[in-house]
């Protein structure tokens, strides 16, 4: 096993250790050859407890995840790096800071392309996000462990202080006191509901409504409490509100899409907005205001948008820049051996699996019946996941992912089954326990080919190069993959597109796809048995069409409570049902990152917030 | 010459129409769209994406998009830009002058060095300056320009060190050093890479056809003539010489018009110039319709008015022609 294999294998084991019990990580760090104080490290880390699952923070509800359609499939892995030497004792990255931090100082954080606005409502990219992460904030926040943190909130809401009523359809929001806006005006309930009017209104222009739908009204009984009433119970109540915009300084709703605030955004995060020039810098001061005394420790922070990764990985060891998105894997091997630039990861959220279509496809039917040709049966399901070599896949082909056992092993979740272990003796011998004989190099029943159509996006060369290696792999067991890649707006084309996956016109899908902090309405909309895509129900995505009603009431029992540990159970059988079935093989997840100059402290790499998410405890050695 | 004009300029109006249509068809005909972008980014539901597409006009047939369109860009209305997220004439208006400022210094100078070099190397033919010159204009306009400009990075940011302060020698890119008071020599240390790799293969080009044209002219008679007069050489060479030849460079000069506009993709993005090629190539990455439609067409406006005026100058330049 050499050292990157090793890495990796700790890298799963770290981010599964808080659901392991203190033992079984024990067992298996061992297996690996750590050292019992490593093990002991890691468990610390990850909440010493053999039985609480939940380390610090108050287990509450929530959840975060702007929506339910396509949670992100592919994005941001796209630029993700290796170097899984630094994971570190932690699932997540902790910089080891040098003694105290000093104030003082201006970075320079190199982006690749120019942010296209600072409202978040009208829908901004990841890149704007980097950016309105260190001017706009939220109620509250997700901790790397997965916990909540109160930003602008006084407190998390949970049953257990009443912030949530017995229906679970009242939420009471306490806010901070004495906060301020940039500006200096106060910040009060007010803005929170000015926010949810923005983000609600349709025709304004923006692009989360979707998310505030179960929301019935938003109260302000007094400047510092928000009354929220749902319809029926959001899992995501927490995570409800990520930005606030206040009312003061932005203008009518109606007139969203042409706010100076879009261009010049005004907020309470540690840093302001000071200058943008279009497609060359963004510059945000210090928040002299800022709440927490002596914070945020730098003066200035510069967003160069420096399109050409040659001359951002250049910038960056010759030192003149200190932070860099989502280097690409050339620029991490030019890191790798730096003593001026370190590359830091987490786990991300981007897991890549193969879906098989379970019912005919070609059939003008998107229904579940007929049942597919090759894919209706359950054995030939399980015999290709005994056949994808996974772990050339994750060492040999690509060099920033994780081999993953399930889909639901993410997050907070972290359900645990069977892994899928390389074993093409087995796979044969499940095909031909199935009637699926040798016909030649190709197996064959009762006339039927072994031969398959397997689609996913063109452009992404990582998933590219899997597809490859399971062709390979699936070869050698009597099994032809043709591999028909498709644009981007193809193959995730909505119903009204006709996007075959909709309309259940393929027999495998391979692509990315993920899970944000609170992945309640993703799951069911992808696994639930009512969530099949048809003219009726057009937004379902359970393109794979895998109906059974086991699955369905242990999803609807998991979004009826706010307690993570009941839900947790009920996810943990959607799982293990998943691995019994095969419908999915998962194969990989992909790492996060970005690159920091050594002299760069106070940072924390987090699987679940923007980049710049602690950039108030950021700081600059000298 | 008037009538001539004010037909020319009459007969570009259904010439621009055409051109517009045409390319509105093309880009709505290449696969994939701008909501492509808003899938991508995977945090809308299928309720927002169809609602933003509603909001953007993309999901009603092309020629009422056509239509839509061309009413407001006669009022020169250009609409709002899908990726931006502002009007498409205030995203121009935020590059056009970074491209002017640094094309326009590029344009000029490549001429400053073209003309002389040209005129040396016809004067001077078969000499070794002439060798050198013709071997050294065959590497400029056969290096790979994006290859030459991560050659400068190497060489000038990251190998050579500025011997006065502890810094590179030059920087890497940008327009001008952040957080400093407006400079002189700052601006022009930030331009002297650009500037360098765009004019490599521009010198090269103008000085090869500056050289050609010359020799053609230097053997007409009518020199020969100013000669056997007992012209000094040197009038003989500029004036009579290179008044001439210099016809033809005006023309291509002329032609070249529209690039100082239009910006150059390479070297944007190599030196981090926030420019108008890079914002094209954005706007053809995402889509973005509006934005693109309104850069192709001013382009193309700058193509049509730069090939009258290239006719025009070579008229006035050259009065063996008349326009009619």
């Amino acid at each position: 096993m050499d050292e990157r294999t090793l890495n990796e294998q700790c890298a799963v084991l770290f981010r599964q250790a808080r659901r392991l019990s203190r033992r079984e990580v024990m067992r298996r760090g061992l297996a690996l050859g750590l050292s019992t104080p490593i093990i002991a490290t890691m468990l610390a880390a990850c909440g010493d407890d053999d039985d609480s699952t939940e380390p610090t923070v108050a287990p509450t509800a929530s959840g975060s995840e702007p929506t339910s359609a396509d949670s992100g499939e592919a994005t941001a892995p796209a630029e993700s790096s290796p170097d899984t030497g630094s994971t570190g004792d932690t699932p997540w990255y902790v910089d080891p800071a040098p003694g105290d931090p000093v104030s003082g100082g201006t970075i320079n954080y190199l982006l690749y392309e120019d942010p296209d606005s600072m409202n978040p409502y009208i829908g901004q990219t990841s890149i704007a996000s980097q950016v309105t992460t260190v001017i706009l904030e939220p109620l509250a926040e997700t901790l790397p462990n997965g916990d909540w943190s109160p930003v602008l909130a006084a407190e998390i809401p949970t049953l257990e202080n009443g912030g949530i009523s017995e229906d679970l359809l009242t939420v009471t929001w306490k806010l901070r006191e004495g906060v301020l806006w940039h500006d200096g005006e106060p910040f009060t309930s007010d803005d929170v509901k000015f926010s949810y009017e923005a983000a609600s209104d349709v025709d304004a222009g923006s692009a989360f409504a979707s998310e505030f739908e179960k929301v019935a009204s938003v109260e302000t009984p007094d400047d510092l409490t928000v009354v929220v009433t749902y319809s029926e119970f959001n899992p995501a109540y927490v995570d409800q509100f990520k930005y606030i915009i206040p009312r003061h300084a932005t203008g009518e709703i109606s007139d969203m899409m042409n706010w100076d605030f879009n261009r010049n955004p005004v907020g309470t995060g540690p840093f302001k907005f000071e200058e943008w020039a279009a497609a060359d810098h963004i510059t945000v001061v210090k928040n002299e205001d800022y709440r927490e005394e002596g914070k945020p420790y730098l003066d200035a922070i510069n967003f160069l948008v420096v399109p050409s990764e040659e001359s951002r990985s250049a910038q960056m060891l010759q030192g003149d820049a200190h932070v860099m998105l989502w280097p690409g894997s050339e620029a991490s091997d030019k890191f790798r051996n730096s003593d001026v630039v370190q590359t830091r990861i987490a786990p991300g959220i981007w897991t890549v699996a193969m879906r098989f279509n379970l019912s005919k496809p070609f059939d003008n039917d998107a229904g579940v019946e007929p049942p597919h040709p090759l894919f209706g049966d359950p054995e030939f399901r399980k015999a290709i996941g005994f056949a994808i070599n996974r772990d050339r896949i994750a060492n040999e082909v690509l060099n920033d992912s994780v081999i993953i056992d399930s889909v639901l092993s993410v997050g907070w979740i972290m359900a645990e089954v069977d892994t899928w272990v390389y074993d093409p003796d087995e796979a044969a011998s499940i095909l031909d326990a199935a009637g699926w004989k040798l016909n030649g190099d190709v197996r064959e029943k009762d006339g039927v080919k072994a031969e398959f159509v397997c689609n996913g996006y063109t452009g992404y060369l990582p998933n590219e190069l899997q597809q490859l290696a399971i062709q390979e792999d699936l070869a050698k067991v009597g099994i032809t993959m043709k591999i028909e890649n498709q644009d981007f707006a193809v193959i995730f084309g909505t119903w009204a597109d006709g996007s075959p996956r909709m309309t259940g016109d393929f027999d495998a899908l391979f692509y990315d796809d993920g899970f944000f902090i609170e992945p309640h309405n993703s799951i069911v909309l992808r696994y639930h048995p009512d969530s099949v895509p048809s003219e009726s129900n057009p937004s379902g995505q359970n393109f794979i069409r895998w109906v059974r009603k086991d699955v369905g009431e242990w999803l609807d029992a998991a979004g009826s409570t706010p307690d993570r540990d009941i839900r947790r159970e009920n996810y943990q059988k959607v799982a293990e049902a998943m691995r019994e079935d095969a419908p999915v093989i998962p194969i990989v997840q992909f790492t996060e990152g970005n690159a920091y100059s050594t002299r760069l402290h106070g940072f924390v790499v987090s699987t679940w917030e923007y980049s710049t998410w602690d950039a108030e405890n950021w700081w600059l050695e000298s | 010459m008037g009538n001539y004009v004010i037909r020319r300029l009459i007969m570009a109006v259904p010439l621009l129409l055409i051109i517009s249509i045409i390319v509105f068809g093309l880009l709505q005909a290449a696969p994939g769209g701008p909501m492509g972008a808003y899938v991508r980014r995977g945090s809308f539901s299928e309720e927002d994406l169809r609602r933003i597409e509603q909001r953007l006009g993309l999901n009603a047939p092309v020629y009422v998009q056509y239509g839509k369109w061309i009413s407001k860009v006669v009022k020169l209305d250009f609409g709002q830009s899908i990726t931006e997220r502002r009007p498409v004439t205030a995203a121009i208006r935020d590059r056009l002058p970074n491209t002017l400022y640094l094309m326009g210094t590029a344009w000029i100078v490549t001429i400053l060095i073209a003309i002389p070099i040209g005129v040396i190397t016809a004067v001077k033919q078969y000499s070794w300056f002439d060798h050198v010159v013709t071997g050294l204009t065959f590497v400029g306009q056969s290096v790979p320009i994006f290859w030459l400009g991560l050659l400068l990075i190497l060489v000038f940011y990251i190998w050579l060190d500025n011997p006065f302060s502890s810094g590179p020698l030059l920087p890497a890119g940008g327009m001008y050093t952040l957080g400093q008071d407006f400079s002189l020599w700052d601006r022009i240390k930030h331009l002297i890479l650009p500037v360098t790799m765009l004019s490599a293969s521009w010198v090269a080009w103008y000085t090869r056809f500056l050289r050609a044209s010359m020799l053609e002219v230097i053997h007409q008679d009518y020199v020969r003539t100013a000669r056997a007069k007992g012209v000094r050489e040197q009038v003989v060479i500029m004036r009579h010489a290179f008044r001439n030849a210099a016809i033809p460079l005006v023309t291509l000069m002329a032609l070249d018009l529209p690039l100082i506009f239009s910006g150059a993709l390479f070297t944007e993005v190599i030196f981090s110039w926030p420019g108008m090629g890079r914002l094209f190539f954005t706007a053809a990455d995402r889509r973005d319709y509006p934005l693109l439609m309104a850069i192709i067409m001013i382009t193309a406006t700058l193509i049509v008015l730069s090939n009258l005026l290239a006719d025009v100058v070579y008229a006035w330049l050259d009065p063996r022609i008349r326009l009619r």
